[in-house]
């Protein structure tokens, strides 16, 4: 399918879905509504733009900010200088400098056509630029946390998370409508944009097998918490989550609403699912194919099967033994091979009794414990609690209570019954696809002599059967005819497998949805003391009659996310258009609006312009909710435009430029420091999408792709010189060297980053083998660029977007014909001048 | 070092708004510029706004740690007159059997093999447990106070005269991840900021230096959770712990080899110079004088950290009293860390957090024994046990356990009964005990209690937050007041809970 047509088809399954009345969720319950006066929950107003003739007015924004100004006795600052500007403008919009060739094309039109125009010009240019993308989606990752690994002790990776990252880089790049992109994210699996679901499960979740039944709930609790907790923040600036074990204690949700809403995602599961799209079409179109392929070499298989006159092979599910009636007090199942070579393991087994001829007699599960019998065996396995063997005769199929052999090789379980017994069945079952028994043999006491009742000669090999021809012993047929029977065995399994791949597709981690229980609500948010149902809802303080944004407790798991995110991306929401400006405000300027970004209750702190927050969140809306149009409103402001200069006179009325009588500088956040590095010393790849390349090596010997206890690497291989957005997110790990400048770990929610000034920050820069490996590719750039005398001024230009000063240039070119020119390009991305915001 | 003055009061009991490290820039500098103002301040002086009661500490305020941006560890005087002015945690990674070690149960003993009463269908973590079984090692009388203590750690045990035992633990989780992070964070969930960066947040260090938080990786390897335990979460990220051990030197903390000294210096001279023509065009701007006082800490840090780090200096009776030249090698590298840890608070750090045991590996180089407690913790008790009791004898002789807490923790404990076909114990959140000794906390004490089995803690029952809280309030921190905005929430060390274990203390 091509592109346009996709997103069509998105485009038009979004229209249904918003137009269709899914769920007709009128409010079932009589709460009390609790009700607030609380600024952040009322209607966005329609506000107007301060009437001032002043002409540093450059549009709305400034007539808010300047009216906000002068009443503070303020006055705002000159624009800066088109250098500086166009610096600003690509570090803040794409995360990495401009060229200077860039520079210098910006400075040329600005003397032609005036800097106005273009500054319009090179607004366009960077919002246009694949690498805007690739800079704000990190601004959204930290808002949701998203990570590649699960946390906890096990910090699984997840491999297949990063379509969710790569979604959101298209969302950014293709300008997404904020509501659809709120939309996709909770209800993506109804609108053809897998991918965005990500965001349900962005969060940390304990993987642990807990086998003590409240702690199993609790984890399931915790999962659940984490969905309530991202979905209030992130699009709502409400922490709901503080409701979870009682009333909120300052804000007017109740501890009901809470799993209202956790109601809504009881139906999530933090696993992978199906990614839809081209790659799963291309996989699907190959099943036939692959089947006809499969269909003469069964029929072939079949034939030999019956020409042998072996039995059909095991059924992992349940395997049925049958045999002429025997009595006696004792049984066992020897094991002298398995399919892989594993320890031997077995879930079940059954022993039935024989009813002869007479049919009143009912067939008895004489090997249930609970009927008497006992059960011993050759070992077993103790790793991760005891696989004992009483679980086999336990009469419960359950996937984590099994038998597994203490050791490799053969192996035996034997069951006694308290008295003699007639029987002619054994049923085994063995779910595991590891240590099937393959070579087998069921026995039964007679006298002092085992006998054999069954046994696996007479079997056909199953197709998981991984042995070696020579290893497989069957009655009545010849060594080659083994090995022509496994050799097509082994054949077909290999393709069974490629089939089973190809139908379940291509898998993402991006949450799987089941019909849920019914939610009930917790006292103090035990899972073990339910005090109530509650149906899927929003917080009773934001329902008006026109939207319920509820479904009824009965509602099909999809039907509550739908109607939900219908509600949250309704511009008569007070809070959705608000907070999504406050955000965008937030990474333009250092602070936001409301400097509690993810908060806007009652604890949070209050807007410093609200009339400017309403009037933007209303332009917002009426722009199509288009994040792209407030970028424009933004970068084209004198606002946006200031110097960033200090003036004393304004320093002593606000010293934290919270008035923005002048733009504020900041230290460039870490993947922007990695970035231009990467970027001016000419390393950077700047291939987009797919999965990630790692910032971490795993310990040798330890559990499969866990990153519990993962070693940051130095980043000297080529394959790692991508843009930092692409770099597996490992939780709680931080990452050499970048890590240190205020990466979130992850772990909780990070709407705004801290920013410090560390002596780590300082070691990294000026030690470590990266920067000293890109100093050197550096330096070669620049030689090849460069006559010796222009070399330290091309590096200088390059890195900090001006040509330095005959001071500069001095005591530099000192440095490089004294050390050399990589020393020059590791002191240049140590400087204050590369690592602000100008 | 010196003597430092002792810090006076600073933390501002109402302070209405987010105290962040702008705003902190609106109240101090009021465009003096941070220059002027770094060089205002001295080491032990204080930015502080007068707190009104900080004496009877009846307020309920928020304490908000003033930091320059340029200066954050510098020394904070804390809310009170502290009993300890710096902490070592030995965190025991797994889960350290109470049962087998410090919590005398003559019944469980009695009742060998038999089941828990009450409990004999129990479900905890691993699954299905089978009947009691009595404690691994002999339990004898120790030291002039007669504590009973097991023949497991038996260097530690005659040191019973000095500790004080806190036998009545629960923990909020029973699975390591959780439990861990638990225990160094008060939550059981990721990204919340641990011990060590709560307190070296509030109080700064007493040496410019050193990092202000040390996290000693024990030499098999990284806890549980890793950084969760050192994470600053979301408190600036200048309060994360350094992870630094004997085997695992700072990272970056020497130029890499093939740059010649000089070239170094050099760099740092350009460097210099273009940051102070830089700064020129942006009088009173404290973020970028802060980022050049960082550059010059790093290269103090330089020499500073291999100093502290000279485990190599100390005579031959004291690594003899470690252990430290022990020929098995893991335990030869854990004396040497308890070595650094006592050279780290020696010069000053505030928080050292030394573990012992590493990531999950079914009790192979931890303490959760599940499987074969007996043969593990044989191999593990001959790593911990001399060098903890030599660190603990150390300290005293030098008059450091006069203002050094020695936090002695684990996540939880295990069971009094043997797992269903296992030679091992499961995790036991009910119940278990965790020891704290010197700077202001009794000695030769116990405290708590569990049943007469060890299953349950039933006598003055003491939760997590109780014992942060306790920590803190030895630090001269209310641990109510001790907080931090995020997302919605003043967020504290102890949650929404805890109190000070007022019996505990000396």
């Amino acid at each position: 399918m091509n592109r346009d047509r996709a997103s069509l088809t998105r485009l038009v399954c979004f229209a249904a879905v918003l137009a269709g009345s899914l769920s007709n969720g009128s409010l079932s319950h009589g709460d009390t509504v609790p009700s607030s006066n609380h600024w952040s929950l009322q209607p966005v107003r329609a506000v107007t733009p301060p009437d001032l003739e002043d002409p540093w007015i450059r549009g709305p924004i400034d007539a808010f900010i300047l009216d906000r100004l002068r009443a503070e006795r303020l006055s705002p600052s000159p624009d800066a200088a088109p250098r500086t500007l166009i610096r600003r403008v690509t570090l803040d919009m794409l995360g990495i400098p401009p060229t200077p060739e860039e520079i210098q094309r910006f400075l040329a039109d600005a003397k032609i056509s005036g800097t106005d125009a273009a500054v319009e010009r090179l607004v366009d240019r960077v919002l246009a630029s694949p690498r805007y993308g690739e800079r704000w989606a990190q601004h959204w990752l930290d808002v949701v946390r998203f990570a590649e690994s699960s946390g906890y002790e096990i910090n699984q990776w997840l491999k297949n998370a990063w379509p969710y990252r790569d979604y959101v880089i298209r969302a950014f790049n293709e300008d997404r409508p904020y509501d659809r992109f709120i939309f996709e994210q909770i209800a993506g699996d109804q609108c053809a944009e897998d991918a965005a679901t990500g965001f349900l499960v962005a969060g940390p979740y304990d993987r642990v097998l807990n086998q003590a039944p409240a702690f199993k709930l609790a984890q399931r609790q915790d999962e659940l918490d984490e969905i309530v907790k991202a979905t209030g923040a992130t699009f709502l600036g409400m922490t709901i989550d503080c409701a979870r074990c009682h009333d909120h204690k300052f804000d007017p949700l109740t501890q009901r609403d809470y799993y209202a809403l956790q109601a809504v995602f009881a139906g999530v599961r933090y696993k992978e699912r199906r990614l839809r799209g081209p790659e799963n079409d291309r996989w699907q179109a190959q099943l036939l194919a692959l089947d006809a392929k499969m269909t003469p070499l069964r029929a072939r298989l079949e034939t030999l099967r019956t020409r042998h006159r072996l039995r059909p092979s095991i059924d992992l599910e349940e395997t049925d033994e049958h045999f002429d009636a025997v009595e006696t007090s004792s049984l066992r199942f020897v094991i002298e091979a398995t399919h892989d070579g594993a320890g031997a393991h077995l879930d079940e087994l059954e022993v039935w009794s024989a009813t002869g001829s007479s049919r009143d007699v009912p067939s008895v599960n004489v090997a249930l414990a609970d009927n008497g019998a006992t059960v011993s065996s050759s070992g077993h396995s103790r790793g991760g609690g005891a696989k004992h063997p009483d679980y086999v005769i336990d009469g419960k199929r359950k996937w984590d209570n099994f038998w597994k052999a203490e050791k490799l090789g053969p192996a035996w379980l034997e069951v006694e019954f308290p008295r003699p017994v007639v029987m002619d069945r054994v049923v085994w079952a063995t779910r595991r696809p590891s240590g099937v028994p393959a070579e087998y043999r069921i026995e039964v006491l007679q006298g002092d002599q085992w006998i054999a009742v069954a046994h696996s000669r007479d079997r056909m090999p199953h197709i998981l059967d991984k042995r070696k021809a020579a290893d497989v012993k069957l009655e009545r047929v010849t060594p080659e005819q083994v090995l022509s029977l496994t050799t097509l065995l082994h054949e077909l399994g290999e393709l069974q497998r490629e089939y089973d791949r190809l139908e379940d597709g291509p898998q993402a981690f991006l949450g799987a949805f089941e019909e849920p229980p019914v939610t009930q609500v917790l006292n103090r948010g035990d899972p073990t003391q339910p005090i109530g149902e509650v149906a899927p809802g929003i917080p009773t303080v934001l329902r008006d009659s026109k939207s319920s944004g509820s479904a009824e407790s009965t509602a099909r798991e999809a039907e509550r996310r739908v109607a939900f995110a219908r509600w949250l991306g309704n511009p008569s929401n007070p809070l959705t258009a608000r907070v999504m400006i406050n955000r965008i405000w937030q990474y333009h300027f250092g602070a936001g609006l409301v400097g509690t970004p993810s908060d806007f209750g009652a604890k949070g702190s209050p807007p410093t312009h609200p009339q400017l927050l309403d009037w933007l969140a209303s332009d917002f809306v009426r722009s199509g909710w288009s994040v792209k149009h407030v970028h424009r409103r933004i970068l084209l402001s004198s606002t946006y435009r200031q110097v960033s200069t200090p003036r004393r006179d304004a320093l002593q009325i606000d010293s934290e430029s919270r008035w923005l009588w002048r733009f504020p500088p900041r230290r460039l956040a870490a993947e922007v420091v990695r970035d231009s590095i990467l970027y001016t010393s000419g390393a950077l790849y700047l291939t987009m999408y797919g999965s990630g390349f790692t910032f971490f090596k795993r310990h040798k010997g330890h559990e499969k792709n866990t990153f519990a206890d993962a070693i940051p690497v130095e980043q000297l291989d080529k394959a790692t010189w991508r843009r930092m957005i692409y770099g597996t997110k490992i939780r709680q790990e931080s990452v050499a060297v970048f890590g240190a400048f205020d990466c979130p770990d992850a772990g909780q929610l990070a709407p705004k980053r801290s920013r410090s000034t560390t002596p780590i920050q300082a070691l990294g820069m000026l030690n470590s083998p990266f920067v000293h490996r890109q100093a050197e590719h550096f330096a070669r750039r620049v030689r090849a660029l460069a006559g010796p005398a222009e070399q330290v001024r091309f590096a200088f230009t390059i890195a900090i977007g001006r040509a330095p000063t005959s001071q500069e240039l001095r005591r530099l070119q000192g440095l490089s014909s004294e050390h050399g020119l990589e020393h020059v390009c590791r002191v240049l991305w140590n400087t204050n001048e590369f690592l602000f915001m100008p | 070092m010196s003597e430092t003055s002792r810090p006076r009061d600073f933390l501002s009991s109402h302070t209405a708004r987010l105290l962040d490290r702008r705003s902190f820039l609106g109240h101090a500098t009021n465009g003096l510029g941070a220059i002027a103002l770094a060089s205002l301040l001295k080491q032990d002086e204080l930015l502080a706004t007068p707190s009104t009661d900080s004496k009877t500490g009846s307020s309920t305020g928020p304490l908000r740690p003033q930091i320059d941006p340029a200066r954050p560890y510098l020394a904070r005087a804390p809310q009170f007159e502290p009993a300890a002015r710096n902490v070592i945690v030995v965190q025991c990674v797994g889960a350290i059997s109470h049962i087998d070690t410090f919590d005398y149960k003559p019944e469980l003993v009695k009742r060998h093999g038999e089941p828990l009463p009450g409990n004999d269908k129990l479900v905890s973590f691993q699954g299905e447990n089978g009947n009691m079984v009595r404690p691994l090692w002999k339990f004898r009388p120790r030291g002039k106070c007669g504590k009973m203590i097991s023949d497991l750690t038996p260097h530690i045990a005659e040191l019973a005269d000095d500790i004080c035992f806190v036998h009545s633990l629960k923990s909020k989780s029973n699975a390591h991840g959780p439990g861990e992070t638990f225990l160094t964070t008060g939550f059981t969930s990721d990204g919340f900021p641990g011990m060590g960066a709560w307190i070296t947040y509030a109080l700064g260090t007493e040496n410019q230096n050193l990092p202000a938080f040390v996290a000693i990786e024990d030499p098999r390897g990284v806890p549980q959770t890793g950084a969760n335990n050192w994470t600053s979460g979301f408190l600036p990220a200048a309060f994360q712990g350094t992870p630094f051990s004997t085997t695992k030197p700072i990272r970056y903390l020497h130029r890499p080899q093939g740059v010649r000294a000089g070239a170094d210096a050099k760099v740092r001279d350009a460097l210099r110079f273009l940051n102070e023509a830089h700064a020129e065009r942006f009088p009173g701007d404290a973020e970028l004088a802060g980022r050049v006082a960082s550059y010059e800490l790093a290269a103090r840090m330089q020499m500073s950290v291999p100093e502290a780090a000279a485990v190599d200096q100390e005579p031959r009776h004291i690594r003899d009293l470690y252990g430290a030249d022990d020929s098995d090698r893991i335990k030869a590298e854990f004396a040497r860390n308890c070595i650094l840890a006592r050279r780290l608070i020696e010069r000053g750090v505030r928080f050292v957090q030394l573990f012992n045991g590493a990531y999950a590996s079914g009790g192979a180089v931890n303490w959760d024994a599940h499987n074969y407690i007996e043969e593990q913790y044989k191999i593990h008790a001959a790593v911990l046990d001399r060098p903890v009791a030599a660190l603990l004898k150390d300290l005293k002789q030098r008059g450091l356990l006069e203002e050094t807490l020695v936090v002695f923790c684990t996540e939880f404990g295990r069971m009094p009964m043997f797992q269903k076909g296992t030679f091992g114990r499961d995790h036991n959140p009910q119940g278990f005990t965790c020891w704290l000794a010197g700077a202001g906390v009794k000695s030769a004490f116990s405290y708590g209690a569990t049943d007469e089995f060890g299953f349950q803690a039933i006598e003055n029952v003491v939760t997590v937050h109780d014992f942060h809280a306790t920590i803190l309030h030895l630090l001269g921190l209310d641990h109510e007041r001790l907080t931090f905005y995020h997302n919605g929430i003043e967020r504290r060390l102890t949650d929404v809970h805890g109190s000070v274990i007022r019996d505990v203390l000396a």
